[in-house]
């Protein structure tokens, strides 16, 4: 359990440190991109001064007018950046402003309306629209007052210049006030036209069949309820475009003459319409004619067209077409679109046909062409569009790849290409696996590659593309994965590893000597002790152990060991200067062992030295331990 | 003795082979843009809805009238092979977005003559932004063009300006607003000197039966800044 423990110690060392290496080992980014991470950055506040501003620009669209341009500024008002705390004022601002800005824009609408239907002469249809317009202006009174608290608020909360700010708002007012006026006048004008003669008007035009380019004749006639009207201009309008100024004769009848414009869609409306000018505002109401729809003629060409042949990158295809029409066409070209380019094709008896070469780099797919004929007269323009297909010759590619490779080593890719057809052809074949390999090969080939040492080992996607030196065969690609053995990445970790674990090893051997010593001191020391046994005199055994409790004692209070070789006068002389404290009683000790293995003879006095001796020196030991 | 050191040795090296090639291949990627990088700078969220393929340019072999080409802060200068191949790709139909703020894509955008170049001085916004001024908001975005059509406001990350130097083919698909300014002195404040917006940092130019996209802000795709439009802050 505990090696396993080691183990895995070592070998999620080893792992941090050589994935360490690795990533230090990699380049530096070489190029300083410019970005920062939203999320450690502060929040700001919008500058003040351009709030400001933007606030100002936004108050005068709205005083002149401008309500399209008001709604605009406040939805990019809505983009500003506002801090969460500070939403629900901007927030209610913004809403007020837009509310105020649509009701009045409303009010303005409907003004116009009202205006353009008492001008119509029809003031009985205009009062609904004058209505809501004064209704809408009570409102938009409320909403401002709602409007100038929150502004309140708004300066307070951004530290928005509030005199500025309220000088705009202020004006909002006489906005508001001149709507009223407005509304005023409008109610007057009604009042006032009702005294204003009744106008009419009725057009009729012919041909209701008519080529373009040729023309019409409009006739009509302006009168009142009692005359006709003379001298008086009436506009016709073609399909809402003013097409001619009319004056009545005497009897209140007008025509013209209008050239058909070459308008290639089957119908048009024509109208006439009378506003009377200057005094005439003072006499008769405005009035507009019945619509005239009439029906266009025109010659619309079919054209058709296709690719004869299989187009191919590099090579020419033909399109072949034909045009046609009622009549014969008054051109003898056809413009050709393809790509970036056009051409034109002669028109032979209502056929055409050109030939186009395809790029050679052109990428397999379809591409438009457009056949277009022009706009001539009563010709209306025609076209056809239709895709040409381009697609490469497909070609097959067997590889056979190497289960493994080691970096640094050369190995073997063996490859085969199959296509329909006989040509023969070479390609350029390329290895991408860590590093590139161009060859220029055959139908069979066989790339000869060194993976790079700048690569992990482990699987690796290598890609070989092959492309055919004739543009018109397709590339092929394939892919696959090879296990590689990178030499250095593997070296990395596996060498610390193996440091670290011979470093173990020496330890763990250095302890297995430790010990091993212990145990040859400790067998020494009994052989010594046999040995010595043998010249004790009898009946005095205890006198040694006496002495060896006393080396224990004396060793561990002097940190000096008795070695097997060391006498007892040597090691005597070696713990004098360290215990000084008890040396004496030691000495006493020594002095008695020595006689009772060396002397003939120790007398009682002395033995009883030595027991007094070794109970003093275990006095002091308990002393100097506790 | 020696045979458990021998056993411990030999399952460390093992487990830490193990270990490092899984590590090596397991981890994602923290570099800038990486589509697997999931962090702040990485582009995974990118790479997953648009279904992004992460390529050398020399080895495409596409439809070029389905597929976009992204060129993200190049970091080398491109070869006259590639440049022939990204001109081919955008003639055919292809469309090839430029993206950097350094300057470091001009020579790119000389080699396609697409008649613009990025300056390099970072352009803030005190009104229109996320959070800091450095994150201007784009919310001026031409309507007309099919690419920004649907479009209504674009995060950046301290963007730079596009320089239009030949307004032929040239569309601008997105401005900085009215209050942005170019921070020519650094101090992060609009200043006196400071050139003031609106600033074009989107462009589209047609190239052939393709086009070309040029935008002035390398980290529009990163996944900080694209969860900017749909998180706590918009």
């Amino acid at each position: 359990m505990k090696h396993k423990t080691s183990a895995l110690t070592i070998a999620l060392v080893a792992i941090i440190l050589s994935y360490l290496i690795i990533l230090a080992t990699q380049p530096p980014p070489t190029i300083y991109r410019r970005h920062v991470d939203p999320n450690s950055e502060t929040e700001k506040l919008p500058y003040q001064t351009y709030l400001t501003t933007f606030l100002l620009f936004t108050f005068d669209e709205l005083v002149k007018g401008n309500f399209t341009g008001t709604i605009i500024k406040l939805k990019e008002l809505n983009q500003t950046y506002v801090p969460t705390s500070l939403k629900y004022i901007f927030e209610r601002f913004r809403q007020l402003m837009n509310e105020l800005t649509v009701k009045l824009d409303d009010t303005s609408s409907q003004l116009d309306y009202a205006e353009l239907l008492i001008y119509s002469g029809r003031e009985d249809d205009a009062r609904n629209p004058l209505k809501a317009a004064g209704y809408n202006l009570a409102e938009s009174n409320i909403t401002y007052s709602q409007l100038k608290s929150s502004a309140e608020e708004l300066t307070k909360s951004f530290m928005l210049p509030r005199a500025q700010v309220f000088q705009k708002i202020d004006s909002i007012q006489n906005l508001i006030e001149n709507m009223y006026k407005r509304l005023q006048t409008l109610l007057e004008r009604i009042e006032f036209q009702k005294n204003l003669e009744e106008t009419y008007m009725e057009i009729q035009v012919y041909p209701e069949n008519v080529w373009v380019g040729s023309t019409i004749t409009v006739e009509g006639k302006l009168y009142t309820r009692t005359q006709p009207l003379t001298q008086k201009v009436v506009t016709v309008y073609f399909e809402g475009q003013k097409a001619y100024e009319a004056r009545t004769s005497s009897s209140g009848l007008f025509n013209c003459t209008i050239k058909v414009p070459y308008t290639y869609k089957p119908k048009a409306n024509i109208i006439a319409k009378y506003l009377p000018a200057e005094d005439d505002s003072n006499k008769y109401k405005p009035t507009a004619s019945n619509t005239v729809q009439i029906s266009l003629l025109y010659i619309m060409p079919k054209v058709e067209a296709k690719v004869l042949g299989k187009p191919l990158p590099g090579k020419y295809f033909t399109v072949e077409g034909k045009i046609y029409a009622e009549r014969r066409l008054p051109y003898d070209q056809i413009k050709v679109s393809w790509l970036t380019g056009s051409t034109t094709a002669e028109i032979e008896n209502g056929t055409f046909k050109l030939t186009l070469k395809v790029p050679e780099t052109i990428s397999d797919g379809k591409y438009v062409l457009k056949a277009e004929a022009p706009a001539s007269e009563i010709f209306a323009p025609a076209s056809t569009t239709l895709y040409v297909n381009v697609q490469r010759i497909p070609i097959n590619l067997t590889v056979e790849a190497p289960p493994i490779a080691i970096s640094g080593i050369e190995s073997n890719i063996v490859g085969k290409i199959a296509y329909e057809g006989e040509e023969k052809f070479n390609s350029t074949i390329k290895l991408v696996l860590g590093q590139e390999h161009i060859e220029n090969v055959g139908q069979e080939f066989t790339i000869k590659f060194t993976p790079p040492l700048t690569i992990f080992s482990g699987y690796q996607t290598y890609r070989l593309q092959v492309k055919p030196q004739p543009p018109w065969y397709s590339s092929v690609e394939a892919e696959g994965r090879i296990f590689i053995i990178n030499p250095i990445t593997v070296a990395v970790p596996v060498g610390l590893v193996s440091a670290i674990a011979v470093k173990m090893l020496r330890e763990e051997k250095k302890k297995a000597k430790v010990v091993e010593k212990g145990i040859e001191k400790v067998e020494e020391a009994k052989k010594v002790q046999e040995r010595e046994k043998y010249y004790v005199r009898e009946g005095l055994e205890w006198l040694i152990n006496v002495y060896w409790q006393a080396v224990v004692i004396v060793s561990n209070l002097t940190k000096i060991d008795m070695k097997p070789s060391t006498t007892i006068r040597e090691y005597l002389a070696q713990v004098k200067e360290a215990g000084k404290e008890f040396y004496s009683s030691f000495e006493k000790i020594s002095i008695v062992a020595e006689k009772a293995l060396y002397s003939p003879k120790v007398t009682e006095e002395e033995l009883e030295t030595a027991k007094k001796s070794i109970e003093e020196l275990q006095t002091i030991y308990a002393r100097i331990i506790h | 003795m020696l045979e458990s050191y021998t056993k411990i040795v030999a399952i460390a090296v093992a487990a830490s082979i193990i270990a490092v090639l899984a590590l090596s291949t397991i981890l994602p990627s923290s570099d800038d843009y990486m589509p697997d990088n999931p962090y702040w700078n990485g582009q995974n969220i990118f790479s997953k809805t648009v279904n992004a393929t992460f390529t050398d340019p020399k080895t495409i072999l596409l439809e070029p009238e389905k597929t976009t080409i992204f060129i993200i802060s190049p970091e080398k200068n491109m070869t006259e092979e590639y440049t022939i191949m990204l001109k081919n790709f955008a003639e055919s139909g292809g469309t090839i977005v430029l993206m950097d703020e350094t300057g470091k894509i001009n020579p790119i955008l000389e080699e396609l003559n697409v008649g613009v170049e990025i300056e390099p001085h970072p352009i803030m916004d005190p009104l229109y932004y996320y959070r800091s001024w450095k994150l201007p908001k784009i919310t001026n975005i031409n309507p007309t063009t099919p690419t920004t059509k649907n479009v209504t406001s674009i995060a950046t990350d301290i963007p730079s300006a596009i320089k239009i130097e030949d307004t032929r083919n040239i569309k601008v698909l997105a401005y900085t607003s009215y209050f942005s300014y170019m921070d020519l002195d650094g101090d992060g404040q609009p200043s006196k000197d400071d050139p003031a917006g609106p600033f074009p940092i989107a462009v589209e130019k047609a190239y052939g039966q393709g086009k070309i996209i040029v935008i002035s802000d390398s980290s529009l795709f990163i996944n900080s800044i694209i969860e900017l439009e749909t998180t706590k802050y918009s």
